[in-house]
């Protein structure tokens, strides 16, 4: 709809900020909420939703050699991907260790069945329904 | 609260994907637990699958501080929102023809698996009032994320008038 009224020049192209400026407001608001805690990372199916966040902590320590940030406090993903054929959103937890997203010590969980059943089902649970 | 669903997960739910759900839920509670924080990440079409009517508690009781999502996502919960009355549902979508889609297609009926989201009432009725807060930036010379264009339109109260569903069962609706 964006891209339609771009061509019809209702509107200009820049008014909207692009994937680059989520990932540097990301970058900040990482590094403002990791100073005395850290961030979990609760991921409902897969796809760029979950795989564009997660890359936040290699971006700050790999690319931006940042210490002391620390790593995804906590990982679950709910998915019925299966990681044999390759996918990203198939990776499992532990395999994200490799690439300095989670730490050994993450506590890290998969769920592989349907997001639609088991996220209403985590939600009830975890508020105490 | 009288906690049914969960004494019932936790009675049932003890071996395999179950035993995860249970074990993932608790961690996720102690992560809370100890004063840090969560981010929710949201694919596919859960918006359409009505994930609000207990995501928006999640928000309300500050279970999640921060939330990444497609942009399919953040308009469908929109969608709902405000013409959720128009749905249709096809629980035998395994059986449709290319001739049954076509005809989904010319009553503007586009279809999620089993859920049909009305041309007309979902894209068609947000789209002048999208456009509105689109032109208000572009004429001021401001720049916006597209979320946050979206609460923008929200928050000015013009979709009030479309609401179809308890606006607190909408995870992009603040209430």
């Amino acid at each position: 709809m964006d891209g339609a009224h771009v061509i019809e020049k209702d509107i200009n192209v820049g008014i909207l900020k692009v994937g680059i400026e989520y990932m540097t407001f990301l970058a900040d608001w990482y590094t403002d909420n990791t100073k005395d805690c850290t961030i979990g990372f609760f991921q409902i199916g897969g796809g760029i939703a979950g795989d564009f966040p997660i890359c936040v902590v290699p971006m700050l320590h790999q690319d931006l050699q940042r210490h002391g940030v620390p790593f995804w406090g906590y990982f679950c993903q709910i998915s019925d991907s299966t990681t044999s054929y390759g996918s990203y959103s198939g990776a499992v937890p532990n395999e994200k260790i490799t690439w300095g997203k989670l730490y050994t010590d993450t506590p890290r969980f998969i769920v592989e069945s349907d997001a639609t059943i088991v996220a209403p089902l985590m939600f009830a649970y975890i508020l105490g329904w | 609260m009288n906690k049914e669903i969960t004494n019932f997960i936790e009675k049932h739910f003890k071996h395999f994907n179950a035993a995860a759900l249970v074990d993932a839920s608790k961690a996720y509670n102690e992560h809370l637990e100890k004063g840090n924080k969560m981010m929710i990440t949201l694919a596919g079409a859960m918006s359409t699958a009505e994930l609000g009517k207990s995501l928006a508690e999640m928000i309300r009781q500050d279970k999640v501080q921060i939330i990444s999502t497609t942009g399919a996502n953040l308009e469908e919960d929109i969608f709902n929102l405000v013409a959720h009355d128009f749905y249709e549902r096809v629980p035998n979508y395994r059986d449709l023809s290319p001739q049954d889609e076509l005809e989904l297609l010319n009553k503007g009926m586009n279809r999620v698996t089993d859920t049909c989201i009305p041309e007309e009432e979902a894209f068609r009725r947000l789209e002048k009032h999208i456009l509105h807060v689109w032109k208000e930036a572009d004429r001021k010379g401001e720049r916006y994320f597209p979320h946050e264009f979206m609460y923008q339109m929200i928050r000015s109260g013009v979709l009030e008038q479309y609401y179809q569903i308890d606006p607190k069962d909408s995870w992009m609706v603040l209430t």
